[in-house]
């Protein structure tokens, strides 16, 4: 497999010297802080469509990069 | 093929890094906004910043390739495009490690975690 | 030139395949059927040396040298050849690649090169066989040479369309061919008798046409004679050979992989596909011999849909991946009275692959070897593979080394524990948010044990964090969970915002544990300077080498970690065995180490947690200060520490066996839980483990049976609860 992510410090790189990170995201619509903090800790988004997400490179720079994702076609824009 | 390389290991804002006091001649892997590796012994470097970590590293080995031996060498063991310019620094998976490579018009330095230069070295058919 | 089949020389000449060489020699080197002469089919299929399904047709002659047929009844197994040889792989990059170098084909080369993009192309009929095409997108091309990788933007497909093959009754005799093939015969000189024609095919061929619709053919082995139906009834018409043209089906495996994709498809691969008479009888699909009588029956049974069919019966599963079936699969189901459907899913790879040629590229994962690598094998080591690392298992004799630790002195190699710098302003702060300990208590040269919790709660890893200095401290983590521990630490800090330095030093750093009562005597001889009280650090020199000494235990005996430049670990190791010669030193492996730490109650992460423990249920609470301010897992802590606990981390002991990792404990008929490490313990002469203990009807048992062996709980301390040893 071959996503291709694009890092800002060494360059587009195959998936396979990447670390993927989720970034949380909890609805809008839940407003109590306890539940808030239950979605974030537990939920996960996965979401259709174009998502945020941070990337380790483990391979190269060693830092985090946040980057976006269509999650529809796996393409990194 | 690969020695072992004697390093500094520099960690420090990224405007400190830029500013670094290097001897001109000495090669610099800038391997991330706040950190480099230094082809030098840290006695010779001094940068801007009261909180950098400046310390020697012995953790690197690696080994100068002419372009006739690099070129094989990467079609076999590296998944991803080199930079055009020269002199550069590139990085990323090379043979499975984490490599540091320096490009120059004629030759070019691939630096390694001394923990795989074996396995590395194997690849390289030395 | 010749290659030796079934003990024959065959004379062969340049750009010729293996196929058109044992044709000339009389030979038909499949179990029968007919010949495409394009890879389309699983009929010309041979051992090319030692190679099974390979297809003659694209082989060229001149790389074979020994070839022999598949047999007629049983496909042949493949070599179980551990020596095979490596296969490389050749990493590209282009902006379009190209499958098919037919006429489409090539003007797709030429108009990207026209505007200024890189091409690669590639032609099965050349000896490059697109066998994948990935997300990325990535396509995988297998050669006679080895594999090739291209990463590119944009696929064009130019394979083209493949001649319908017969599946009539019949059509697993030799001598039929389909009219591309028929044609390359001729120019190539072959003789094929008494020709006759079925279908439509080029009158060029000059063969004799048989009147009507193909029914099936006759021979014994060889075909004899072709049966039609014309408007009289059957004809039979005899013949040497017999060219079939029953249409075109357009080559779209590719494409269909390629789907989601950035894959252009042109020229004849764009053909709407012809759709031929279904037979009433004859094999669907030659590769997994699939009768029509076996798809009628799938199809009574509701097998009405393409992929519910070819996962009924494995047709458009074998050699040629539904190339042969699709387009009677597709006609079945209309004349059984569905739509008709378009072909199903195609899926990476389109042609057989050997083990080698599958592993290509890889290689057995990357292990890093600490500085002492060959010490250890030097010393008859054996070597294992933990945590991304070749360790030391056992220096051939796991009771002695044990002994060494618990009755003298001892060296284990401690290299790959996670080893960090953290500095800077906030650096204190951040550790505070991180770690659920109290850090602003932990003085400069002292050091103290750390969990590491996720926001549920639950331990991610363990390790030390030992102040330098005001803003400076040096952390150590598990082995395993070095690089996870720097992506979490990194993380969190720059979300806080914290002006910190982070270094990761793990591999640049080698640490050696010397271990056992007489640990301290030995360094004493190797340094001038004063040794760190227990949970202290200090930068001294030993026996030359400058290394930060911690003093810890994880052991149970009287314990200093020294950690210094990776280049001087062999330096140091040789003088410490050369000072400890005297009380008979001798180094610990892991199997060692983890007998002596399980003795001690000692946790190791992986081993002694799951995914969801927590301090609690660790028993762990004291190394979690709820007294101090917000770290992460504080809020999941709190929660859970308010529902009643389920199950906890116990000691266990037995008094006459060992128990193995993993059993299972039951309280009378109920299950109570497993064990995580077990031992014999030879200093306390019975049998103790480590072990989830879960309540049974609302409380926690005290005994437990495991493999019909009665066991105590205790607590999870065997040897020297009170930590005198470690602190001597």
């Amino acid at each position: 497999m071959a996503l291709r992510i694009p890092c800002p410090h060494c360059g587009t790189r195959a998936i396979d010297e990447w670390v993927y990170g989720e970034i949380p995201i909890v609805p809008d619509a839940i407003t109590d802080a306890d539940a808030r903090d239950v979605d974030r800790a537990y939920f996960h988004n996965n979401a259709e469509g174009v998502v945020r997400e941070a990337w380790f490179h483990l391979y190269g720079c060693r830092r985090w990069v946040t980057v976006e994702r269509d999650s529809r076609t796996d393409t990194f824009l | 093929m690969l020695e072992p390389l004697l390093l500094t290991r520099i960690v420090s804002t990224p405007a400190a890094l830029d500013t670094a006091d290097i001897p001109a001649e000495v090669i610099v892997l800038r391997t991330a906004p706040d950190e480099a590796l230094v082809l030098a012994d840290s006695s010779t470097i001094s940068v801007d910043d009261p909180h950098a970590i400046i310390v020697d590293d012995t953790g690197w080995h690696g080994a100068w390739m002419s372009w006739d031996q690099a070129i094989p060498f990467l079609q076999a063991n590296c998944a991803w495009e080199l930079p055009a310019e020269r002199p550069s620094m590139a990085q990323g998976r090379v043979a499975d490690a984490p490599a540091k490579l320096w490009l120059e018009d004629d030759r070019m330095l691939i630096v390694v975690p001394h923990v795989m230069a074996r396995d590395v070295a194997d690849r390289m058919g030395s | 030139m010749s290659f030796e089949y079934e003990g024959q020389t065959i004379p062969t000449s340049a750009d010729e395949s293996v196929l058109l060489s044992l044709l000339r020699a009389g030979i038909h080197p499949g179990s029968g059927g007919p010949l495409c002469f394009e890879g389309d089919c699983p009929n010309c299929l041979c051992t090319i040396d030692d190679v099974s399904y390979v297809r003659s047709c694209q082989t060229p002659a001149e790389v074979a040298v020994e070839v022999s047929p598949h047999g007629r009844d049983a496909p042949p197994l493949p070599p179980l050849d551990a020596g095979a040889p490596a296969i490389a792989v050749d990493y590209r990059v282009a902006d379009v690649v190209v499958i098919g170098g037919g006429e489409s084909g090539l003007q797709a080369c030429a108009a990207a090169e026209a505007n200024g993009r890189s091409v690669e192309c590639f032609d099965a009929s050349t000896g490059h066989d697109v066998v994948a095409i990935y997300p990325g997108p990535l396509v995988l091309v297998r050669t006679h040479g080895g594999m090739i990788e291209v990463e590119c933007d944009e696929i064009v497909v130019a394979t083209g369309a493949a001649e319908i093959h017969p599946v009539v009754p019949g059509s697993d005799l030799e001598g039929l061919w389909m009219p591309r093939a028929a044609r390359k015969a001729v120019d190539a000189g072959l003789d094929l008798g008494q020709l006759v024609s079925v279908g439509n095919v080029p009158d060029a061929l000059g063969a004799t046409a048989a009147p009507g619709e193909l029914v099936r053919f006759v021979g014994d082995h060889t075909v004899s004679a072709v049966i039609t139906a014309t408007a009289d009834g059957e004809v039979e018409t005899p013949c040497d050979n017999v060219v079939v043209g029953l249409g075109l089906h357009p080559r779209t495996g590719l494409a269909r992989m390629g789907n989601g994709m950035n894959v252009r498809v042109v020229g004849d691969a764009l053909l709407d596909a012809d759709i031929p008479t279904c037979p009433p009888e004859g094999i669907a699909c030659p590769c997994s011999n699939v009768t029509f009588e076996q798809l009628d029956n799938l199809h009574d049974r509701g097998f009405t849909h393409m992929e519910l069919l070819k996962r009924g019966s494995l047709a458009g599963t074998g050699t040629c991946q539904g190339s042969v079936c699709t387009p009677y699969l597709r006609s079945f189901l209309q004349d059984r009275g569905q739509a008709l459907q378009a072909p199903f899913t195609a899926r990476p790879v389109a042609r057989q692959l050997t083990l080698s040629e599958m592993a290509a590229g890889s290689h057995l994962p990357k292990l890093a070897r600490t500085a002492l690598d060959d010490v250890h094998r030097s010393l008859g080591a054996r070597m294992d593979r933990m945590g991304g690392w070749w360790r030391p298992w056992t220096y051939g004799d796991t009771e002695a080394e044990y002994t060494a630790v618990r009755e003298r002195v001892s060296l284990g190699d401690v290299s790959t524990l996670g080893k960090m710098i953290v500095t800077g302003p906030d650096a204190e702060a951040t550790l505070q948010r991180i770690f659920p300990t109290n850090v602003s208590t932990i003085k400069p040269g002292r050091s103290r044990y750390v969990l590491m919790l996720d926001e549920r709660g639950y331990v991610l890893d363990d390790g030390m964090i030992a102040r330098e200095h005001d803003d400076t401290f040096f952390l150590t983590f598990t082995s395993g969970g070095a690089s996870m521990s720097e992506m979490w630490i990194r993380d969190w800090s720059a979300s806080w915002g914290h002006d910190i330095r982070i270094l990761n030093q793990t591999l640049s750093l080698g640490a050696i544990n010397i271990t056992g009562p007489k640990a301290a005597e030995v360094l004493a001889r190797a340094t001038d300077d004063e040794l760190p009280p227990f949970l202290g650090h200090s930068t001294l020199t030993i026996a030359g080498v400058e290394c930060k000494v911690f003093r810890l235990s994880f052991t149970g005996e009287l314990s200093f970690e020294l950690h210094h430049p990776a280049a001087d670990s062999v330096k140091l190791w040789t003088a410490l065995m050369e000072l400890g010669a005297d009380h008979d030193i001798r180094p610990h492996g892991i199997e060692a180490l983890f007998r002596l730490r399980l003795e001690k109650g000692h946790i190791i992460i992986g081993q002694d947690t799951d995914y969801d423990a927590s301090p609690r249920r660790l028993q762990h609470e004291w190394a979690v200060n709820m007294n101090t301010g917000d770290f992460i897992g504080r809020t999941a802590t709190e929660r859970t520490n308010r529902i009643p606990l389920d199950k906890k981390l116990v000691g266990i002991e037995t008094d006459g066996d060992t128990l193995v990792d993993g059993a299972v404990m039951w309280s009378g008929t109920e299950f109570a839980g497993t064990v995580s490490s077990s031992m014999w313990s030879p200093t306390l002469g019975k049998g103790v483990a480590l072990a989830w203990l879960e309540t049974v009807t609302g409380a926690f048992p005290e005994t437990v049976r495991i493999d019909g062996v009665e066991a105590r709980v205790v607590p999870p301390h065997f040897y020297d609860p009170e930590g005198s040893r470690a602190r001597a």
